[in-house]
């Protein structure tokens, strides 16, 4: 019988992606250490930190006040969304001149699945010139024969390396490999792995599986199992295949931590009117509403509440979201605010035309037309006029949530980059 | 080094080639002629139906700007710039 050739994987994994495409942008910030932010307030994340900056600590993830006490001489540049993700959707493209299966990980991230017959670092050599001549950029490619293994192969030489994981070599390598470096074994459960006596990839590959089920329950336990052997059978997911989404959300870090009412609700109102927007534009309305709020001390609280009435409608969603707000102890001053609405169903607004007051409809048709024309908050509720800051979800795209919810930050972006 | 967010409209001498490609070549700003000595990054985005296309550029003079072109009332303007001090 003739032997299934070993797949080939690939994990494309673009350097340090927002703060080299500042870089690359102006040239007074080549080979300085820089910060890109969600903003210039010290409350904002580290979203991607220069390798001028690494030998100090600071990392994406951060807070920007400790990256800064960490590398106090960094240049802090507050992210261009718009400009990052039309980058993304370049190398996309580019990515589909290699590969008809290539999968969008994250914005800075993309598996291609290759032809067993192909020479990979032949297609990996080439990416990373194209990469090089189209926008000066630097990549890590990693290649396996899975999405793990390759994820894994890309980690291993930063920035710009080139590093193929053959299916002979994984027992050797996962030997010494901490658990924690496998693609989805987070801290958490590292520490219980390590309870169990488990610290490297190779010791989790050659435990039990049935402990491992005992543990973990009987999907997760298997799961972990396999990851510790270097299996992986999860296909490469085209990009060309329409995701399904089963929410549609938005957040926002306020600028300070508040406990008024008036601004609390601003927000609601802004946040419900961008969640209606993308509800209408996708074609979909929701039953379930979810309310995440985030106190001064980071405890989070999450309700959701299902409604009898579809909802597409910002004022609506609004109204609401408002009602479960109120609905909740007060937690103390809030420091994130973010509404979901789940339980989709394309084309479910139609069922609702009927019921609906026909004036309401023509005000909604009305003022889509004029948001499609002028873009988003082109016309906005006389109330928000109050928010000092301008809300656009070109200008903010990684608070939004399409789920599936994935791990990644920015996952929003996926979604982006397919749709536009 | 710094930066300041301006969005001035300003006048532009582009190159706008048969293949669709557009090149600021040079524009006057505060009655200051900057001629453009390389454009470092472009990308475009959306508002609404318009279309904006952005160009980082570093001019002779050794600063940076962003630059934007819109497309619906084809205007140039200045968004951004970087001083080097």
């Amino acid at each position: 019988m003739m032997e299934t050739p070993e797949r080939k994987v690939m994990l494309l994994d673009m350097n340090a992606f927002f703060a080299s495409i500042e870089q690359q942008c102006n040239p007074h910030l080549r080979g300085q250490p820089v910060l890109v932010c969600g903003s210039r307030s010290t409350r904002t994340v580290v979203v991607a930190a220069s390798y001028e900056t690494r030998p100090f600590g600071a990392k994406s993830g951060m807070p920007l006040g400790e990256a800064l006490r960490l590398c106090p001489k960094a240049i802090v540049v507050e992210a261009n969304p718009p400009k990052y993700l039309d980058t993304a959707r370049g190398i996309q493209d580019l990515l589909l001149e290699f590969s008809p299966k290539v999968e969008i990980f994250s914005i800075d991230e993309a598996f291609l699945e290759l032809h067993p017959q192909e020479d990979p670092f032949a297609v990996a050599r080439a990416i990373k010139a194209r990469l090089r001549e189209r926008f000066t950029l630097t990549c890590s490619i990693g290649i396996g024969p899975n999405k793990l293994v390759a994820k894994l192969a890309a980690g291993l030489s930063k920035p710009d390396g080139l590093v193929w994981i053959h299916g002979d070599e994984i027992p050797e390598i996962f030997a010494s490999l901490p658990v924690s470096e496998l693609c989805g074994i987070g801290p958490r459960v590292t520490k219980r792995l390590q309870s169990l006596g488990i610290w490297t990839a190779g010791q989790l590959g050659s435990f039990p599986p049935a402990q491992l089920r005992a543990h973990f329950g009987p999907f997760w336990g298997e799961l972990l199992s396999a990851m510790g052997r270097g299996i992986d059978p999860s296909p490469v997911v085209s990009c060309l295949v329409p995701p399904v989404i089963k929410s549609v959300g938005h957040s926002y870090t306020l600028p300070r931590d508040t406990s008024s009412p008036a601004e609390l609700r601003a927000h609601l109102l802004c946040l419900s009117l961008m969640v209606g927007r993308r509800l209408r534009a996708d074609g979909y309305a929701g039953r379930t509403l979810r309310l995440t709020l985030r106190t001064s001390d980071f405890t989070t609280f999450c309700r959701h509440r299902t409604v009898p009435r579809w909802l597409y409608h910002g004022q609506q969603i609004y109204q609401h979201a408002w009602h479960l707000f109120e609905s909740l102890p007060w937690p103390g001053p809030i420091r994130m605010i973010g509404i979901a609405v789940a339980s989709l169903a394309k084309g479910a607004r139609q069922n609702e035309l009927f019921a609906e007051n026909e004036k309401e409809q023509a005000l909604l048709r009305a003022e889509d037309t004029i948001l499609d024309r002028f873009g988003e908050f082109g016309i906005k509720p006389a109330s928000l006029l109050a928010l000092s800051r301008k809300r656009s979800s070109e200008d903010h795209p990684w608070t939004f949530t399409s789920a599936p919810a994935d791990s990644r930050s920015l996952a929003g972006a996926r979604r982006f980059i397919r749709t536009r | 080094m710094g930066y300041v967010d301006v969005q001035e409209p300003v006048l532009a001498l582009v190159e706008f080639s048969p293949q669709g490609e557009i090149r600021p070549l040079a524009f006057v700003r505060a009655g200051r002629r900057h001629r453009v000595k390389q454009t470092t990054y472009r990308w475009r985005t959306g508002k609404g139906r318009e279309t904006l296309r952005y160009f980082a550029v570093t001019t002779e003079s050794g600063d940076a700007f962003q630059l934007s072109y819109r497309e619906d009332s084809a205007t140039w303007w200045v968004e951004q710039v970087w001083t080097a001090e």
